[in-house]
């Protein structure tokens, strides 16, 4: 028994069988769930590389997994990751059973996470990069119907081609480099290659715009889970090059990371501050909280413990906030189609289209609105207590970059004050009903329920969430 | 050794042809079988860093991938991708056919005159005694390119891309030779191939 058996080659095997069993669906989402459910509670609970008794017998899960003269390997400081991994499947699979996504989203979603844990584990880690490449690949039939293409999608299976090339060569001259003496040129060669590399893979600025096309054309929930899993384990491979090169994190990259972070937030504030489209607002949101990462990542010159920690706490928020506005935004794009049949899924979320849309719909329309809140670092919500450290950090270090960033999270709140406001201004008077199903409502309210939790209570989930510092045990130190 | 640097040399002028070919003509079933000889290509150059059992894995994945592409293109209706769109207010880049052709035909001729003239840095920065490998990928690396840009439907963008992946397995066999990344880039090719296929045929309606 191995790691890789557990966590990728069973859940990928599990999608595997369950593409099979597409006219039973909610048998899918049952199995899903209870997979996903699964492997959390094993990664919690059970000791990797150490003996485990069951009865008389006693086995050991080895820790790592040879292929092809390459090894994947988990140590027990990587559990916590594939607990929030695997915990985060059970949410979205969740969801996903409301939000009338493609009927694949559980196979491929298991799948998707098959690989991305594959690339947290493989050895070399800059092998990681075409892993994550496969997974943007197997995301495509979330992202699209078959016989239509989409562009955003197009443009992001380009991005991903075009980017993790650059991501295999700097590997190639970073070896390299611990052979030969640094020089200045070579160093500037090298992290001209990985910014690019990652630039291209996470979707930086100007490289962004396949992330609000995506939810042009797509379903708002599907895009949502792919916008929250790709950037992450990207952003995580980037840590990985740190922890293994820390020579790397030198002032002037901090300097650009900076930079780039608070271009991405101001940016992507501005565009949310002016959106008339409720799919792409997502979008703008995404782009901010690419930039925060890279702020938190910038931090890691001064304080990496501290830098870390805001990464990580950084992940549960806007996996929350992303999947609840994205699971409303489903409900009430299928509304929207289901009232006008000739309605094209792009239009459908337009302001024209949901003016007055909460004295319908009022449950998806509060919990979007708590969602897009939170993300913008509203008082008492999910995204409020990390906001404020991060700003609180980074202050620090310039008052310039915090007042920057506040100004970003001022345009996306401006942009939910809008989307209130249109939600609420309806033409004529009219009696206020709800027509969400009952477990639609249901999931949204318990998802604004632990928006507010999370917010209120930030101290019952930091500690989880800062554990997974362990991953990169020199950074962490 | 000569017969080895001949067999390379005409791998090179092969995938400089072909990646050209892949810009000017429009009917996928030529397309797709300029695609197949480029793979032959890239399998000569490749197996000029890898040993031929390894290097062979480019040129099945690229095959598979080049079938399944085939499958998807003939199950689309008679209108599938032969001709460049047509605009309501046709532009000089895309008024007609012919132009359209030349015009990607110069400029894929100026790529390759890059690719010259960044050879003898590009040796140097791979560390490779073998300008004629480094040529080849250069090449496809920088067609793939202009392709792409040159390219808004999917199937288009498919064959950019998997000609600029080819290009990038050239260059990268150089410098790393890997059982892995062989396999996963054989995995993207072929991932890219379904992918692309998913979003260009639509499903048949389910009867009763």
């Amino acid at each position: 028994m191995n790691v890789a058996l557990i966590w990728m080659f069973f859940p990928a095997a599990c999608g595997a069988v369950l593409l099979f069993l597409q006219r039973q669906q909610r048998l899918v989402y049952i199995v899903g769930i209870v997979v996903a459910l699964s492997l959390s509670l094993l990664a919690w609970q059970l000791p990797i590389g150490e003996p485990i008794s069951l009865g008389s017998a006693e086995f050991v899960i080895e820790d790592s997994f040879t292929i092809l003269g390459r090894s994947f390997v988990l140590q027990s400081n990587d559990r916590f990751y594939l607990v929030l991994l695997y915990q985060g499947l059970v949410f979205w699979f969740g969801g996903a059973a409301l939000a009338r996504v493609n009927r694949l989203f559980v196979p491929l979603g298991l799948g998707m996470v098959a690989l991305l844990t594959a690339s947290l584990s493989v050895e070399p880690f800059l092998y990681a990069a075409p892993l994550l490449a496969l997974t943007a690949l197997v995301s495509v039939p979330l992202l699209s119907q078959p016989g239509k293409p989409n562009r955003g999608v197009l443009r992001l299976i380009s991005f991903i081609f075009l980017g993790f090339p650059f991501i295999l060569f700097s590997g190639w001259l970073l070896q390299g480099l611990e052979t030969a003496p640094q020089d200045a040129s070579s160093l500037l060669e090298i992290n001209v290659i990985i910014g690019l590399g990652f630039a291209l893979l996470l979707g930086i600025f100007p490289f962004h715009t396949w992330i609000s096309m995506l939810l042009l054309e797509g379903n708002p929930f599907a895009v949502a889970f792919v916008l929250y899993e790709l950037p992450v384990a990207v952003s995580i491979l980037g840590l990985s090059f740190i922890e293994r090169y820390p020579w790397l994190i030198t002032g002037e990259l901090s300097t650009v990371l900076q930079f780039v972070g608070v271009l991405m937030v101001v940016l992507g504030g501005v565009w949310a501050g002016f959106q008339r489209h409720l799919g792409r607002m997502i979008g703008q949101a995404v782009i901010m909280e690419t930039g925060f990462s890279l702020l938190a990542i910038s931090l890691l010159g001064s304080n990496s413990q501290q830098a870390l920690s805001l990464f990580f706490t950084l992940i549960l928020p806007r996996g929350l906030s992303l999947g609840i506005w994205g699971l409303a935004l489903s409900v009430l794009q299928n509304a929207m189609q289901g009232e006008n049949k000739e309605l094209p899924p792009e239009q459908a979320l337009n302001y024209r289209h949901v003016q007055g849309i909460a004295q319908r719909y009022p449950v998806a329309s509060a919990a979007l609105l708590l969602a897009h809140f939170s993300l913008a670092g509203f008082p008492l919500l999910a995204g409020f207590p990390v906001r404020l450290a991060l700003l609180d950090a980074l202050s620090d270090e310039s008052i310039s970059i915090g007042l920057a960033c506040l100004f970003g999270l001022a345009g996306l709140m401006a942009g939910g004050i809008r989307t209130l406001a249109v939600f609420i201004s309806a033409e004529g008077v009219l009696a206020w009903e709800s027509l969400e199903t009952i477990p639609q409502r249901l999931l949204l309210v318990l998802g604004a329920a632990m928006l507010i939790l999370v917010g209120l209570f930030p101290q019952w989930f930091t500690p989880f969430l800062v554990q997974m510092m362990a991953i990169f045990p020199n950074l962490s130190r | 050794m000569i017969a080895q640097e001949m067999l390379v040399a005409a791998a090179a002028g092969l995938v400089g042809v072909t990646a050209t070919a892949l810009l000017v003509l429009w009917t996928w079933r030529w397309r797709l079988i300029v695609l197949a000889a480029q793979y032959v290509g890239v399998f000569f150059l490749v197996q000029a860093s890898w040993p031929t059992s390894l290097a062979l894995t480019k040129l099945i994945a690229g095959w598979i991938a080049v079938i399944v592409l085939w499958l998807a293109s003939s199950a689309l209706p008679a209108a599938g991708p032969k001709k460049p769109r047509r605009f309501s207010q046709p532009t000089w880049l895309t008024a007609d056919v012919f132009p359209g052709a030349v015009l990607r035909f110069l400029s894929s001729l100026m790529v390759i005159a890059a690719a010259i003239s960044i050879l003898p840095q590009a040796t140097t920065w791979l560390g490779s005694q073998d300008d004629l490998t480094v040529f080849g990928g250069l090449v496809l690396v920088g067609l793939g390119v202009l392709h792409l840009g040159m390219s808004a439907r999917p199937f288009g963008i498919c064959l950019a891309l998997l000609t600029f992946s080819s290009g990038f397995e050239v260059l990268y066999a150089v410098v790393e030779t890997s059982a892995m990344v062989a396999g996963l880039q054989a995995a993207i090719n072929l991932g890219l191939a379904l992918a692309i296929s998913y979003m260009l045929i639509e499903p048949a309606e389910e009867s009763g």
